[in-house]
């Protein structure tokens, strides 16, 4: 089975899960994480009462789950505010400094994490959330860059952001920089 | 070779022990050895490894968490809510109340369940759009960081993103187990 395909049933399983339980769609951090916890080992009234399937998750996943699937959700794609990671943030990575980027934006920078921690985060979300978008020699985030880009520190994210989307488009890697778009405001990006 | 020349060390060692030392003072240092280890909890050093332990855990065993009334205060997966349980409002720990809507964004916490002493990742999320619920105020605040670090903060109200940032209700669903 494919990793799309088995994302897409056991995306299928939740959101039944969701309807029949009164718990909301479990945000599974890695829907291609299809490790589950039986709901009679858990002691808790109402996931026994409902029968609700939770995931388990560890390492990276973890990591996601504790410091960016609040607000950025479990598929990667949450609200307009948020900027999208689904099927885009991979493309930074053709860069140089879009791959450094990626580790300054601000919340990341200052995530409570270790820079080997971090790395390997930012690995597991690329693959999760923006695999088909990765260079075809992606090279997986060591702690050595994430420590590297980490001790720079952005005077304007925006700023950048505008340069580095600039600098993707001059490569070819994107024809305009639309798919940056902010959602609350098309014609920024 | 190795063993035997260690072999030989350790018969020495022991042979010298037993000529110089008698049972009695064995028996002695040993008692001394047992009494001073209990003690070290007592010690300053010690009771810092206890304070750093996870703050979820440490608020279980603090309010004698619970898993079977989602009505009250020390329902195990409210560590870290802070306001009126959805429970007390026609909701449930997982379930907004009826008119008002879950918030699309929340934050990610971690609670430990204290019948299988797992920990499980908690999404406090609130729901939104009807005026204050004001009932079953409960304040938890296990690994709540500064309003400076807003991701992580329970004072700020979670209906970001929403279509209204009225606060009605404090959700907590788990997401996950650890």
């Amino acid at each position: 089975m494919t990793r799309s395909m088995a994302s897409a049933l056991l995306a299928i399983f939740f959101s039944g899960a969701a309807i029949s339980a009164s718990e909301p769609l479990p945000t599974s951090p890695g829907v291609g994480a299809p490790e589950t916890v039986d709901p009679s080992t858990v002691p808790d009234v109402l996931v026994r009462r409902n029968g609700t399937v939770l995931p388990r998750v560890s390492g990276a996943a973890e990591d996601y789950s504790r410091h960016c699937q609040g607000c950025h959700g479990h598929l990667g794609d949450s609200v307009v505010e948020v900027p999208r990671l689904k099927g885009r943030v991979g493309l930074f990575t053709h860069s140089p400094e879009g791959r450094a980027y990626i580790v300054q934006v601000p919340n990341v920078l200052q995530a409570h994490l270790s820079d080997a921690r971090l790395a390997a985060l930012l690995n597991w979300l690329l693959r999760e959330y923006s695999g088909a978008e990765l260079p075809g020699a992606f090279m997986p985030y060591t702690e050595a860059e994430v420590a590297q880009a980490r001790a720079h520190r952005l005077e304007s994210v925006i700023d950048r952001r505008r340069e580095v989307i600039d600098g993707l488009v001059r490569l070819g890697v994107v024809p305009s920089p639309e798919i940056f778009a902010f959602a609350t405001d098309p014609a920024r990006y | 070779m190795v063993m035997q020349v260690i072999d030989k060390l350790f018969e020495r060692m022991s042979r010298r022990t037993a000529q110089k030392m008698s049972r009695r003072n064995f028996v002695a240092t040993l008692g001394a050895a047992l009494a001073g280890a209990s003690m070290l909890p007592v010690l300053p050093v010690a009771r810092k490894a206890q304070a750093a332990e996870d703050p979820g855990v440490e608020w279980a065993k603090r309010v004698g968490a619970q898993t079977t009334d989602p009505k009250a205060c020390n329902y195990w997966r409210y560590c870290s809510s802070d306001g009126y349980l959805c429970s007390c409002c026609g909701g449930g720990p997982a379930t907004c109340p009826p008119g008002s809507t879950p918030s699309p964004t929340s934050w990610v916490g971690s609670c430990l369940n204290p019948d299988d002493g797992k920990m499980y990742l908690i999404a406090y999320r609130d729901c939104c759009g009807k005026d204050s619920c004001a009932q079953c105020s409960c304040l938890g605040t296990a690994g709540e960081m500064p309003s400076y670090r807003p991701q992580l903060n329970n004072d700020i109200i979670w209906c970001f993103g929403g279509s209204s940032m009225i606060y009605h209700c404090s959700s907590a669903a788990i997401v996950g187990q650890v």
